[in-house]
């Protein structure tokens, strides 16, 4: 008697979901296994490749019977190295810098998008939105000639140019000028969400002190949104890291190649060397994967304020 | 003494004209580079679209008004790649939608080693697209590949038989599809579980108290509370979906797979800037309705708000 | 919804701010017209390229990039060198895969990019190459008696309306490869000359759960290749004399019922040829997997290389098989370095042809990449003769007997790529042969 009592007792603990909540424990359990599968398994596939043998590769072993680094020592030591060292470096490089001046400007423009009252305000961040979602497509043959033909700085739409830059392509520049197209218009869109959070009463309490707009900006509002800055620049970034279609049209050596493109061509010039290519493919997302598993907590508070409420 | 102003009225306008100016000069920087970068060009390719304009062609530029979106309209492959644009879009991000919000259901509940599994849902889509492609091909890959060694493993499969999975282009959208819906179900899963964490129990308590089991509390308390997350998480992901074009260049030479390919294949292979433009500018014409939607939408939300 | 008429209202005065100055962006499109005379008076500068002026020492010093596929593990390094210690020229050679070369390419020369000096070029780029000003035209720069040491079907890939576009760097048509040992072990003793029984042979191959064969029939050049040898053994006609598509006709359509019915009723073929290159069939022929391929001569260093291959001691090459009364056929694909328009260092490219024109460099592009020479004498040579160990050398060379080029007219690439895309609809079983071909002529004329 008592031996089934308690074994309802686990029963109903198991398969009965707290009231706050709505999964019971047992259904919960099983659905984060298969999640945890579902999201690791493919990239644990690509981890144990990346150290195995091309003999073991190519008899279609799933665990390798013996770890070896050498897919590893031939991409950083092999014929190809120098052009994949310089393919990191051109990736950290754009998206540095692409990521310092979006920002960079980027930071005012929300301010004044966020916390100052003029007309045109809600417009131009529907303008704003409404860049986020054209395609990159229909930019990419005229900012191709634009590189081609050196970026002009002047009055766009007439022929007033103060200064011309010499052509750009296949130079990490042009990658940079690129990305700033899908960068900024996202960083402003982003930063505005988090600089509404600021509570007013603060940068109020402040004009009263007598410190002017300009100072508060510096003093209150931008230490406030700190989180949300860092939040932005992280995206940003990781943007900048995966972008494929930019960084192929405008480059052709390895002067101005990124990661994406080198692993695309990997593809192609060592087929069916699945070894050095998992090698290379996991060496090119580490730096992500590391950022995203420890700025996990911006990232998702990126997601709340900028995605959801904007 | 200047301190005190003739009128208050006018001093509050006076502060009004100076927040405005010192608003303009703040956006003037981002303005001008946005200019720059992006309406420029949208605008240059808008009026190329007019042109027959083929750079391999440099002698024989003309204005010949719509005859490339007309052209375009009539030629088959622009259309095989719309529809097969739209399979993957659709087929996508329905299937994220679905395990993204079963997912997020999942990581919403309190349990034991929570930030582990949070964390670890974020690598997919951490993961570059490009090293996703070529993860997922070499799943693929026939014979030693993982799906084929699995499936023969598992003996769902003959071990005589040897599919190839990416052998034509229709079938290769289902397995870009695949490969599209483990990276980006992570994105959809952590918008999803945003707007679930503002979801507060009680209304689960009292949805138990009134004896409603798990899809009875899913239908009427949690569906309904997380519908403008889910609004805003399927635009996002349509829009970007739309666009699919690095991860189809690793698993096939078929540019007809999706209009981005398609285009980008016009105007860097060919060089037919005119053509391509045209075209960019039909999927423009596609992407701006599905702004126009997600305006509606949001107004709608922010008005029930 | 206030805010959404301001939005309307901000659009619409957009809107004619653009069209009030549409007038300037109109240019734009005439502007680079233009620019490409400027290309066009670069092309006379070109002819002042000086075959004489190859050893100026004022070239010491500058550096040429070659942007290229043949040599993907830079085997070549040493060679070049040689080269820069004889000439003081530096060669940055950049290895790409092959069938993103031509992107690669032609980028670079719509940007005027003069980042890149020397070019790999295909044959069949030629007319392309010429006619969109990518490449120096070289008719009058490399004498006459230079341009007769190269053998005629290398120096004719390299030609497009009888002018010389670049430096044919090797000869080259597809083999026919086959693994001695799993033919023995279906009892075939000798390896077939028709593709009849070639068909036969596979069946037999097939009982014994060996794939017969794999094939490049990834939707890409490397599919129409092998459309060609076929549609050539078969009798058919790629395109006739005027240019013009005939490929859907007899020899075509055989050719092309021939590759799916291996495919489709056979099931010979390793079914992964549809998503396979050159290379990848290389790979599978090198893990003993298949037992016959139709494949390029730069393979065979790799195949008989015991560290890179199963297959070593165990492979053999000989003539394509032919069908009725041609005795074999295969398509050439022999490649040639071009100097781009935009290169700012024309003469020291040119010098760097001369080195390429030369048993310095064909010697050891031999050894180490094993594609074959085109120059004439050294089929003669005997260190070129006797740095093949497996002696097959003969056997490769006798198939250059039976080449058959693809055109080179300036459209080719986008014929190309129509026609790829239908022979693979016609494989997959989606279109029938015929139709696949109807419809590719259609494309490529209406395109014309």
């Amino acid at each position: 008697m008592s031996n089934t009592t308690l074994r309802r007792g686990i029963g109903r603990r198991l398969f009965r979901a707290k009231p706050t909540e709505l999964i019971p424990p047992f259904y919960l359990w099983i659905g984060l296994a298969l999640l945890c599968v579902f999201t690791l398994a493919p990239f644990a596939n690509l981890v144990l490749s990346s150290l195995m043998e091309k003999q073991e590769l190519l008899s279609g072993h799933l665990f390798p019977k013996k770890f070896t680094l050498i897919n590893y020592r031939q991409l950083f030591g092999g014929p190809g190295a120098l052009d994949f060292v310089s393919a990191i470096r051109n990736s950290v490089v754009v998206a540095a810098v692409t990521t310092a001046f979006t920002i960079l400007i980027g930071v005012f423009a929300s301010y004044a998008l966020a916390r100052i009252k003029f007309r045109f305000r809600s417009t131009a961040l529907f303008a704003i939105l409404a860049m986020q979602l054209l395609p990159t497509i229909s930019i990419v043959v005229p900012l191709y000639m634009m590189m081609r033909d050196g970026v002009t700085v002047g009055i766009p739409f007439t022929d007033i140019v103060w200064f011309r830059t010499p052509p750009l392509l296949n130079t990490v520049w042009a990658l940079i000028v690129s990305y700033i197209t899908f960068s900024l218009p996202f960083a402003v869109w982003m930063m505005t969400g988090y600089f509404k959070n600021v509570p007013k009463e603060m940068e109020e309490a402040a004009f009263v002190d007598g410190s002017g707009r300009f100072r508060t900006m510096f003093t209150i509002v931008f230490p406030l949104a700190m989180p949300g800055i860092a939040a932005t620049s992280i995206f940003t970034f990781l943007t900048a890291w995966d972008e494929f279609m930019f960084a192929s049209s405008f480059t052709q050596t390895y002067a101005s190649k990124t990661l994406p493109i080198a692993v695309s061509e990997f593809v192609g010039k060592h087929s069916l060397d699945w070894g050095l290519m998992t090698a290379a493919g996991f060496i090119a997302s580490l730096p992500p994967v590391l950022i995203s598993l420890f700025l996990y907590r911006y990232i998702v508070g990126g997601l709340t304020a900028g995605g959801v409420k904007g | 003494m200047a301190r005190i102003s003739p009128s208050p009225r006018l001093g509050l306008l006076n502060r009004k004209r100076k927040d405005t100016l010192f608003a303009i000069l703040l956006l003037l920087p981002t303005v001008y580079v946005l200019c720059k970068v992006f309406i420029y060009p949208i605008y240059q390719s808008a009026v190329w679209s007019l042109f027959k304009y083929n750079l391999t062609e440099p002698g024989d530029v003309r204005f010949i008004g719509w005859g490339n979106y007309l052209e375009l309209l009539k030629n088959h492959d622009f259309w095989v790649s719309i529809d097969r644009t739209f399979y993957f879009t659709i087929l996508s991000v329905a299937a994220e939608l679905v395990l993204g919000f079963f997912s997020a259901l999942l990581l919403n509940q309190s349990f034991k080693g929570r930030t582990f599994f949070r964390g670890s849902i974020i690598v997919p889509w951490a993961l570059l697209t490009l090293v996703n492609g070529l993860m997922w091909n070499w799943i693929y890959q026939p014979g030693n590949g993982a799906l084929s060694q699995l499936l023969h493993r598992a003996h769902l499969l003959a071990p005589d038989q040897n599919p190839v999975w990416l052998g034509n282009s229709d079938s290769i959208m289902n397995f870009v599809i695949l490969a599209d819906v483990w990276k980006t179900t992570p994105f959809m899963t952590l918008l999803l579980l945003a707007g679930m964490q503002h979801i507060p129990g009680s209304l689960y308590e009292a949805a138990a108290m009134d004896g409603a089991g798990f899809w009875k509390k899913l239908k009427h308390v949690t569906i309904p509370q997380l519908m403008p997350s889910v609004i805003v998480a399927v635009v996002l992901r349509l829009i970007n979906a739309i666009r699919v074009y690095d991860i189809l260049t690793v698993f096939t030479g078929d540019p007809t797979t999706s209009v981005s390919y398609l285009t980008f294949n016009n105007a860097f292979r060919y060089f037919y800037l005119g053509r391509s433009s045209a075209m960019a500018w039909l999927t423009t014409l596609f992407i701006i309705l599905l702004i126009v939607v997600y305006m509606i939408l949001l107004r709608r939300n922010s008005d029930t708000d | 919804m206030k805010s959404g008429v301001k939005w309307i209202g901000a659009c619409a005065a957009g809107l004619m701010l653009l069209s009030g100055c549409s007038a300037a962006p109109t240019g734009s499109p005439a502007a680079s017209s233009s620019a490409s005379g400027t290309a066009a008076a670069e092309t006379a500068a070109g002819s002042e390229l000086d075959w004489s002026k190859i050893n100026d020492p004022s070239l010491k010093g500058q550096e040429i990039t070659l942007l290229w596929s043949n040599d993907k593990n830079n085997l070549m390094a040493d060679t070049f060198a040689e080269f820069t210690k004889q000439t003081g020229i530096k060669v940055n050679a950049v290895s790409t895969d092959y069938n993103s070369l031509y992107n690669k390419i032609s980028t670079a020369v719509m940007s005027n990019s003069s980042d890149i000096d020397v070019v790999e070029m295909d044959t069949i780029w030629a007319g392309q190459f010429l006619k969109g000003n990518f490449a120096v035209d070289l008719t009058n720069v490399v004498p006459p008696d230079v341009q007769k040491q190269f053998s005629p079907s290398s120096l004719e890939s390299v030609k497009y309306d009888g002018h010389l576009v670049a430096i044919p760097h090797f000869s080259s048509t597809k083999h026919f490869y086959w693994n001695t040992e799993l033919l023995a072990r279906a009892g075939i003793d000798k390896p077939p000359v028709t593709w009849d029984q070639f068909r036969e042979d596979s069946l037999k191959l097939k009982e014994l759960g060996i794939y017969a064969s794999a094939w490049s029939w990834k939707q890409a050049e490397g599919l129409v290749c092998d459309f060609v040898s076929l549609t050539s053994a078969f009798g058919g006609k790629f395109f006739d004399d005027n240019g013009k598509p005939i490929f859907n006709q007899g020899g075509g359509v055989q050719a092309l019922q021939f590759m799916t019915d291996l495919v489709q009723k056979d099931k010979t073929v390793d079914p992964a040829s549809l998503q396979w290159t050159e290379n990848d069939v290389q790979n599978a022929f090198a893990a003993g997997k298949i037992a016959m391929m139709s494949n390029w001569e730069y393979m065979y260093p790799d195949l008989d290389d015991p560290t890179k291959s199963k297959v070593a001691g165990k492979t053999d090459v000989g003539l394509m098989p032919g069908e009725g009364g041609i005795l074999s056929a295969a398509v050439t694909g022999s490649e040639g370095l071009a100097i781009l328009q935009s290169s700012k260092h024309k003469e020291a490219a040119l010098a760097f042809l001369n080195f390429v024109a030369s048993k310095e460099f064909q010697l050891p592009f031999f050894q180490k990449t094993g594609n074959y020479p085109s120059l004439n004498e050294l089929f003669q040579d005997s260190e070129v003769v006797n740095s093949d160990k497996s002696n097959h050398f003969s056997k490769i060379v006798n198939q250059y007997q039976y080449g058959y080029n693809r055109p080179n007219a300036p459209g080719y690439v986008t014929w190309s790529d129509a026609l790829a895309a239908e022979i693979h609809e016609a494989l997959v079983g989606n279109k029938t042969p015929q139709a696949a071909l109807d419809s590719a002529v259609q494309k490529i004329e209406s395109s014309q």
